[in-house]
C-alpha cells in the first residue's frame, strides 16, 4: 500500500471523502486500536476514514481498489478486544459507527432495518415502543454494534428464536471489496425498498436473490469479503410478562438432559448455562456483588430459563409452560426456583438482556480475559469443558481463575460453548501464561471435536488448516468478491 | 450425438457396466418432466436426451465421473427422485447421474435433531423413521416422495409444516459436495470432523455460493450427503388406518392434536389470521387452500366437482380458507392454543368450519337451492362464536369429521399428497410467482396471477379454477410467508404448454414491474439474465463463481449459470 500522506493519495481521499472526514489524531487512532495482549501484533491503521453514506463509501472502495490501499472495518465503539479487525498490514480504517440510522421499523412484520454504528442500547428503546425487541448477545458491551454482532453469527441468549445459524438476519446491503454494491435476501429483487414494502414485502428473507445467498459470504467474514450499509432484523414481541427460574447443578451432565428435553418442543424463552465463574463475572460487572462472594456463593453450574407471556394470553401461557417446565425439571432431579441466593433469576435475566457496560463483562474483573468459543452439541460439552479445566489446571490456574458459558443455539442443535480464563493484562508472566494456555487449548479442544466456527487468535489457523478443500474454496470466493484483496489483506491468508 | 465407446467404457469402469445405458428408450424417459416448457420453448414435451444415464453408488464414484467429465466434453447433471424438468438434460453431450442407488439414511442424532442422508431418501421414508424417535422433518409439497437432500441441497420447495420447521435451504446443516472438479468439500463443522451440526464457517460460510433462494440444480457439482434439522413431533410413530388409495381413514385422531378448516369472509381477514396464528405460535401446519381445491379435496371424481363447484356454496364460504393443524405435547398446551385459536377467530369472524357434515353431491346440490339468495353461508357461525362450538361438538357425525380429519392428517402431517387428486381436472398444473417473503406479498402475489389467468379462462386454455389458486402459508411462526399461483391445463394442448410459457413470461414481467420478488421459476440462465438488471445484476456473480469452480463446464450450466467469458 502506499504510504498516507503521500500527497496522491491524500487528495484522492479527501475528494472522496468530501462530505465525510479523514481522522489522524493520536487519539482516534488509538480509539480503533485493538487491545488484546494476547495478539503477537497487529498494525495500527495510519487513519481513520468516515465516509458519510453509501455513495462515498463505494467510491472510496473503488479508489482502495485503483490504489491497492488495505482497509480494515470498524462499526462498533470502544475497546476492541476480539481482533476480529487486527490487520496483517498496514491499513486504513473505515468506521462507520457514526452511521446510527434506523430507517424502518415494521410491526406488522416484526421487522427493523439498522445501519453499523447502531447498538444494542440505541436499537431497544425504538423497538420496545413498538412491542418488540430482538435477541441478542449476553449482555454486549454499551459500544457494540447490533450489525457487528449479528454479522459475526454471535450467540444470541434466545436459542428457541433461532431457526438459522445467520438469524437474525434479513436482508443487506453491502459493498463487496470489488466496490460493487449488492442487496441481498428479499430485498435483492426487484424495486426499490419503498415499492417492495409497497407490495407487501418487508426483506425478512434472507435467502437470495435467485440462487445466491451472499449475505453467508460476509456473515462470519470479519470484514474481508464486503462491507455491510445496513441490515434487515429479525424482531420478536417483546414479552408482557416474564417468569424465570434457576436450575443449579453440580455438573454440566446434571442439566443437559433438562436443557434437551425444554429446548426441542420451544419451551420458554431465553436459556443459558453459565459456571459458578462466569456467572460471578457476569454479575459482578454488572454491579451485583463481588466476585468471590458471588461465586462463593452459587453452584457449580447455573442454568437460567426464562418463561414469558406475550400479547396474546400471557399469564395462561406461563402457566402451562411452568407446569410443563417444572416437571421435565422434577424429572431430571432438578429444581427450578426463582433465585438462587444471592442471585435471583430475575436480576440474572435483567443483566443478560440489557447491554452492559462500556468494559465488556468478561474484562470487567482481572483487566482481561483469555475468551475460546467454539461450537459443538450439548452432549460433548462436558467432555471439551473438561479437557479444558485439565489444561488451565496445568498452567497453575486455580478453580476460580477459569469459566464456562454454554449457550444454546438454532434451537439447540449446536452449542456455543464459551471458555473464560480472566488475567491482568499488565503481567507479562501471566500474558506469557494465556497465549500458552490459548494455543495448547485451541489445538486439543479441535483435536477433540470442537469446532471454530467464528475463528478468532490462534484457532484462525487450527480451523481453516481442518479442512483445506474448502480453505481452497474460500481463496476463490475471496478472489471474486474481493480481487484486489482491499479488505485487510492477508488476513488468514486469503 | 452419442458417447463414445471410450467413454461408455470409461463410465462403466467406474460404476460397473450394470449402472450404465445408453439405450435409446432408457434415454426417453430421462426426457420426460412435469414443466417442460421451462426449457423447451416450442410447445413440445421432450427435453432433450441425456447421451447417457449412469447410476453411482459411491461418492467416490460421483467423483470420479465429474473428473471424466473434465477430460472430455461431457458434462453431468443429477437427479435424485427427479420430478420436474429442472432435473433434465439441457444439451446434447449431458451425462445424467441418476443416485437412486445412494438411498441410505447415513445416521440420526436424535438429541441433537440432525440427520444425514443421502440423495435419494425420500422424505416419507426418512419421517417415518424419525416419528419412531419423537423427531420429523420438513416435507415439500411436491409430495412426501420427494428426496429430502434435493429440496434442502440442491433445489427448492416448501411445504406446509413451514410454521414449525421452516423450509427447505434453512434447514441445511451439513452437506458433502462434489465440485464440478470432481474434489470432495464437506462444508462446516461436518468438514472438520466435529460432527454434521452447521454448514456455516469456518469464517465465512460457503453456504452462500451453493445455494440461495433456489439452489444450483445441478449446475455447480454434485451433492452427496446432507445434514438436515429435525423438528419436535408430538404424535405417535403409527396410528391404525382403514380404506384403501387413495382414501384412508384413521382409527382416530391422535390424542392433542386438531385438524381445522379455517374459513375468513375477508381477504383481509385472511391475511391478518395468518400474522395472528403466527405470533401466537399455535400450528404445526397450514396450508391457504383456494376455493377450487377446497371443492376439489372434498369430492371424489370430476362429476361430484361439477355439482360442488354448480351448488355456489365453495364460491361463497371458501374463499379465503386456511387448512391448519395443531399439535400439543401436553393437555396444558393444547388447551392454551385451542383457546388462543378460538380468540384470533373472533377478532378476524374467522369461522373453524363444521366437518361432521355429510357433503355429497346430493347434499350440496340442496344445500346451494336452499342457500341461492345468501350472500355468507357461515354468517351466523362468524357473528355467534359459540355455535361452532356446539356445531363441532354434536354428537352427529363423527364419521365423516374422521374421514375429514383423515384427510387433513395425510396432507398436513404426512404431506401425502392427492397427486391424482390434483392432476384430476386437467392432467397439468404449473405455478408462477412465488416469492418469498411475507405473507402480504404472498396474497399480493396470488392476487396478481388471479388476474392474469382470466383470459386464458375465457380462451378455454385454462381450466376454470375462478381464478384465484394461490397456495401457500406462513412459515417460522409467521416470519416469512408465501403464496404461488397455480394454475390447470390439459398438458397435452399445445395451446396451453404457449400458454403456461406466457403467464410465467408475464409473471416476470409483473415481478418485476411491481416489486413481487424474484419468482420460483426465477432461476437458471435465461431467468436469471432477464432479472439481472433489476436484481443487482447478481447472475455475473453467479457465472465467476461457476466460471472459478467449473473451469471445464463439467457440470450443466443451463438451470444454474453460464461461466463468466474469460477477460
Amino acid at each position: 500500500m502506499s504510504g498516507v500522506g503521500s500527497g496522491e493519495i491524500d487528495d484522492r481521499l479527501h475528494s472522496v471523502l468530501a462530505r465525510g472526514s479523514i481522522r489522524r489524531s493520536p487519539a482516534e487512532i488509538a480509539a480503533s486500536r485493538v487491545e488484546n495482549p494476547l495478539f503477537d501484533s497487529a498494525a495500527e491503521p495510519s487513519c481513520v476514514l468516515c465516509p458519510a453514506d453509501v455513495e462515498e463509501l463505494q467510491e472510496l472502495m473503488r479508489l482502495a481498489n485503483e490504489l491497492r490501499l488495505n482497509l480494515t472495518l470498524g462499526s462498533s465503539t470502544g475497546r476492541h478486544c476480539r481482533g476480529g479487525n487486527a490487520a496483517a498490514e498496514d491499513n486504513m480504517r473505515i468506521d462507520l459507527s457514526s452511521w446510527k440510522g434506523i430507517p424502518w421499523i415494521n410491526r406488522r412484520n416484526r421487522v427493523c432495518l439498522i445501519e453499523p454504528g447502531v447498538t444494542y442500547g440505541e436499537l431497544l428503546p425504538r423497538l420496545e415502543a413498538e412491542g418488540m425487541t430482538v435477541p441478542m448477545p449476553l449482555s454486549p458491551r454499551s459500544g457494540k454494534s447490533v450489525l457487528a454482532a449479528v454479522m459475526d453469527r454471535e450467540p444470541s441468549t434466545w436459542p428457541n428464536r433461532q431457526w438459522d445459524s445467520g438469524d437474525p438476519l434479513g436482508s443487506t446491503e453491502l459493498v463487496f471489496g470489488s466496490g460493487e454494491r449488492f442487496r441481498t435476501g428479499a430485498a435483492g429483487g426487484p424495486g426499490t425498498l419503498q415499492a417492495q414494502r409497497a407490495a407487501g414485502g418487508a426483506h425478512k428473507s434472507s435467502a437470495g436473490p435467485s440462487q445466491t445467498d451472499f449475505h453467508r459470504v460476509v456473515q462470519g467474514s470479519q470484514g474481508t469479503m464486503g462491507v455491510v450499509t445496513w441490515i434487515a432484523i429479525r424482531a420478536e414481541l417483546r414479552p408482557r410478562i416474564e417468569r424465570p427460574f434457576l436450575l443449579g447443578a453440580r455438573s454440566l451432565p446434571d442439566l443437559a438432559p433438562f436443557v434437551y428435553q425444554v429446548q426441542r418442543p420451544w419451551l420458554g424463552e431465553h436459556s443459558f448455562i453459565l459456571d459458578r465463574t462466569a456467572a460471578a463475572l457476569l454479575l459482578s460487572a454488572a454491579g451485583d456483588g463481588s466476585f468471590a462472594e458471588l461465586r462463593d456463593s452459587l453452584p457449580a453450574y447455573l442454568c437460567l430459563q426464562n418463561v414469558a407471556g406475550f400479547e396474546r394470553l400471557p399469564e395462561e401461557r406461563i402457566e402451562y409452560q411452568t407446569r410443563d417446565i417444572e416437571e421435565i425439571a422434577r424429572k431430571h432431579g432438578l429444581d427450578p426456583v426463582p433465585a438462587l441466593e444471592p442471585v435471583s433469576a430475575s436480576k440474572l435475566l435483567q443483566t443478560a438482556t440489557t447491554p452492559g457496560a462500556e468494559t465488556d463483562w468478561r474484562h470487567h474483573h482481572s483487566g482481561h480475559c483469555l475468551s475460546i468459543f467454539f461450537l459443538t452439541t450439548l452432549d460433548r460439552v462436558p467432555g471439551l469443558i473438561g479437557l479444558f479445566a485439565d489444561l488451565a489446571r496445568g498452567e497453575d490456574l486455580g478453580e476460580e481463575r477459569f469459566g464456562c458459558y454454554v449457550q444454546p443455539v438454532v434451537q439447540n442443535h449446536a452449542c456455543h460453548v464459551e471458555l473464560l480464563a480472566p488475567f491482568d493484562p499488565d503481567q507479562p508472566a501471566e500474558i506469557d501464561r494465556m497465549r500458552k494456555l490459548e494455543r495448547d487449548a485451541v489445538a486439543k479442544l479441535a483435536a477433540a471435536g470442537a469446532y471454530f466456527s467464528r475463528p478468532y487468535g490462534s484457532a484462525a489457523t487450527t480451523a481453516f488448516q481442518q479442512n483445506r478443500t474448502s480453505y481452497e474454496v474460500l481463496e476463490k470466493v475471496k478472489g471474486i468478491f474481493d480481487p484486489n484483496r482491499i479488505l485487510n489483506n492477508g488476513k488468514w491468508g486469503l | 450425438m452419442t458417447c463414445s465407446t471410450d467413454e461408455v467404457a470409461a463410465l462403466q469402469q467406474i460404476v460397473g457396466p450394470r449402472w450404465v445405458s445408453t439405450e435409446p428408450c432408457m434415454m426417453d424417459t430421462y426426457s420426460f418432466y412435469m414443466n417442460p416448457e421451462t426449457l423447451v420453448r416450442d410447445g413440445g414435451r421432450w427435453t432433450p436426451r441425456p447421451v447417457a444415464v449412469v447410476l453411482p453408488e459411491t461418492t467416490e464414484q460421483v467423483s470420479e465421473i465429474l473428473r471424466l467429465c473434465n477430460r472430455t466434453d461431457l458434462m453431468a447433471k443429477p437427479l435424485s427422485t427427479g420430478f420436474h424438468a429442472v432435473c433434465a438434460a439441457s444439451r446434447d453431450r449431458v451425462v445424467v447421474l441418476d443416485l437412486k442407488r445412494m438411498n441410505k439414511i447415513v445416521d440420526i442424532d436424535v438429541e441433537n435433531q440432525i440427520a444425514v442422508i443421502e440423495p435419494y431418501v425420500r422424505a416419507i421414508d426418512l419421517q417415518s423413521e424419525l416419528f419412531k424417535h419423537g423427531l420429523t422433518v420438513h416435507v415439500i409439497s411436491a409430495g412426501s416422495n420427494h428426496s429430502t437432500l434435493a429440496s434442502t441441497a440442491a433445489a427448492w420447495g416448501y411445504g406446509v409444516t413451514g410454521p414449525s420447521s421452516s423450509y427447505s435451504g434453512r434447514n441445511l446443516l451439513g452437506v458433502e459436495w462434489v465440485l464440478p472438479s470432481g474434489e470432495i468439500l464437506t462444508l462446516g463443522s461436518g468438514g472438520a470432523g466435529s460432527g454434521w451440526f452447521t454448514a456455516d464457517g469456518p469464517g465465512p460460510s460457503l453456504r452462500g455460493i451453493m445455494r440461495g433462494f433456489q439452489g444450483s440444480f445441478g449446475g455447480l457439482g454434485v451433492f452427496t450427503k446432507c445434514a438436515v434439522k429435525l423438528y419436535k413431533w408430538e404424535g405417535p410413530d403409527r396410528w391404525k388406518v382403514d380404506g384403501a388409495s387413495p382414501v384412508y381413514v384413521l382409527d382416530e385422531l391422535p390424542p392433542r392434536m386438531a385438524m381445522n378448516v379455517l374459513a375468513f369472509p375477508t381477504k383481509q381477514a385472511m391475511k391478518d389470521a395468518g400474522y395472528k396464528l403466527g405470533e401466537a405460535e399455535i400450528e404445526f401446519a397450514n396450508f391457504r387452500t383456494p376455493m377450487f381445491f377446497n371443492a376439489l379435496g372434498m369430492t371424489e371424481n370430476n362429476e361430484e366437482l361439477k355439482v360442488a363447484l354448480e351448488s355456489g356454496i365453495f364460491q361463497k364460504a371458501m374463499n379465503y380458507t386456511v387448512l391448519s393443524a395443531v399439535v400439543a405435547r401436553s393437555d396444558g398446551e393444547f388447551t392454551w392454543k385451542k383457546r388462543a385459536l378460538k380468540e384470533i377467530l373472533r377478532e378476524t369472524r374467522g369461522v373453524r368450519v363444521p366437518m361432521n357434515l355429510k357433503v355429497t353431491p346430493k347434499a350440496l346440490r340442496i344445500a346451494g337451492t336452499l342457500l341461492r339468495r345468501v350472500k355468507d353461508p357461515l354468517a351466523p357461525l362468524r357473528r355467534f362464536p359459540i355455535l361452532q362450538d356446539l356445531v363441532h361438538a354434536l354428537p352427529m357425525g363423527r364419521k365423516q369429521k374422521l374421514e375429514q380429519d383423515s384427510r387433513l392428517f395425510w396432507l398436513l402431517v404426512r404431506n401425502a399428497v392427492n397427486t391424482q387428486a390434483t392432476f384430476r381436472p386437467s392432467q397439468g398444473m404449473s405455478t408462477v410467482l412465488g416469492a418469498f417473503d411475507t405473507w402480504d406479498l404472498g396474497v399480493a402475489q396470488s392476487d396478481w396471477i388471479a388476474a392474469e389467468k382470466q383470459k386464458y379462462i375465457e380462451e378455454g386454455v385454462l381450466l376454470d379454477d375462478g381464478g384465484d389458486l394461490g397456495c401457500g402459508g406462513t412459515f417460522e411462526n409467521g416470519h416469512l410467508g408465501y403464496l404461488e399461483g397455480i394454475y390447470l391445463y390439459d398438458s397435452n394442448d399445445p395451446r396451453a404448454l404457449i400458454a403456461s410459457g406466457e403467464i410465467i413470461d408475464a409473471g416476470s414481467d409483473a415481478a418485476i414491474e411491481k416489486s413481487l420478488g424474484i419468482p420460483i421459476a426465477g432461476f437458471g440462465s435465461e431467468m436469471n439474465q432477464r432479472f439481472a438488471p433489476h436484481c443487482g445484476d447478481y447472475p455475473r456473480w453467479m457465472s465467476r463463481i461457476k466460471r472459478a469452480l467449473d473451469p471445464n463446464t463439467a457440470s450443466d450450466p443451463f438451470f444454474y449459470a453460464e461461466p463468466e467469458a474469460e477477460d
